[in-house]
């Protein structure tokens, strides 16, 4: 028999809250409200709504499923060591069946207010960052990161899912292009975490291939996902508004991209700025690509 | 138990009933508006309204 654990009071609502990730929501928001207002077909603003609702829902489901299996490597984790698990403000258990609660809600809800297309994707995309990335992948491999990147990809796809109740190349062209950004974004990210990581034991490309390989891996994803936000231009499928920006941000992104991927480290300690510009650049350029895709649509 | 346990236990207690309350009220509003919506956008266009009157004049019969 173990010696029963001091019983924690109940969690207060912020904490539930903080578990659903609000910052990486937004992002993940903007992508599917985007992907919804780029599709040819105007959709009700209530239905709209719903959709958006379903899918912050969904993605703060995801964000409760990982902080709850990924406790102890939270904390271990300077970074995360303070989120509600680790800092032992909540039982596993409240995080557990509120990560499921809500996934579930998102999903039957998304599937009654708007579409079955849209409910399908979204119901993969909660699994996948759950099952394949958060459990599978990410403490065994050091693409974790690059598959996993998919299910950041989903939203723009469910948005425009969410108005036709359908997929097409464009929504797919978007997936593809926030895929092969997560591994530059995140790549940059755990180049000046990288001690982090490696106290966690998180097999993140910097601590198991070292800096060079993560740098040059950092410069040839970048080429693909250049292509992937240029494309739908030249393809016919938005205007010039939306050609113009992705050729100037994605030049810029390129430009930052290949500082990274040709410099060494300084030991005397040059705080890895090009890195953290890089990835606070990489933010900026997805939320500047989407806005130029409803720009375009709208205005053009 | 101490008396101070109890009162983050009841405030806490508190303030997540309260948060599901509003959340809960929230959601009637819009499943409210939602079935508004469905139920507009499954009527033909000129269909009768509540008032009895069409939305569209109807074609004179020959």
């Amino acid at each position: 028999m173990t010696p029963a654990q001091p019983l924690l009071p109940p969690a207060d609502w912020r904490d539930f809250l903080a578990l659903t990730k609000p910052r990486v929501m937004t992002l993940v928001v903007f992508t599917g409200l985007c992907g919804m207002l780029a599709a040819p077909v105007p959709v009700h603003p209530v239905i709209g709504f719903a959709a958006i609702l379903c899918i912050a829902l969904g993605a703060g489901a995801a964000g409760a499923l990982n902080q709850w299996y990924e406790a102890d490597l939270d904390a271990a984790m300077r970074r995360t060591a303070q989120r509600p698990l680790p800092a032992g403000r909540m039982e596993r258990q409240s995080a557990l069946h509120f990560g499921v609660g809500l996934g579930a809600f998102s999903v039957i809800f998304m599937l009654f207010a708007v579409n079955m297309a849209a409910a399908a994707i979204l119901a993969a995309s909660i699994l996948f960052y759950v099952l394949v990335y958060t459990v599978w992948l990410k403490r065994r491999t050091p693409q974790n990161i690059v598959i996993g990147g998919a299910a950041g990809a989903f939203p723009p796809l469910i948005g425009w899912a969410a108005a036709t109740g359908e997929v097409a190349l464009l929504p797919v062209l978007l997936f593809a292009l926030v895929f092969l950004w997560t591994p530059p974004h995140f790549w940059a990210l755990a180049l000046f975490v990288k001690t982090d990581y490696a106290n966690a034991g998180v097999p993140m490309l910097p601590v198991v291939a070292g800096e060079r390989t993560t740098r040059r891996q950092i410069g040839l994803y970048t080429l693909p996902m250049a292509a992937a936000a240029v494309a739908p231009w030249p393809l016919g499928l938005t205007g010039a508004i939306y050609g113009v920006t992705a050729l100037a941000t994605t030049a810029i992104f390129g430009g930052m991209a290949y500082v990274v991927a040709t410099r060494t480290t300084d030991p005397a300690g040059d705080a890895m700025r090009p890195e953290k510009r890089l990835f606070k650049y990489s933010i900026l350029y997805l939320f500047l690509i989407f806005g130029a895709l409803v720009a375009d649509r709208w205005y053009a | 138990m101490r008396h101070d346990d109890e009162d983050l236990i009841r405030k806490r207690q508190k303030g997540r009933a309260m948060v599901l309350a509003l959340l809960l009220g929230a959601l009637a509003v819009l499943v409210f508006f939602i079935t508004l919506t469905r139920i507009q956008q499954g009527l033909p266009e000129n269909a009768p309204s509540a008032s009895g009157r069409g939305t569209t004049p109807a074609a004179p019969a020959r």
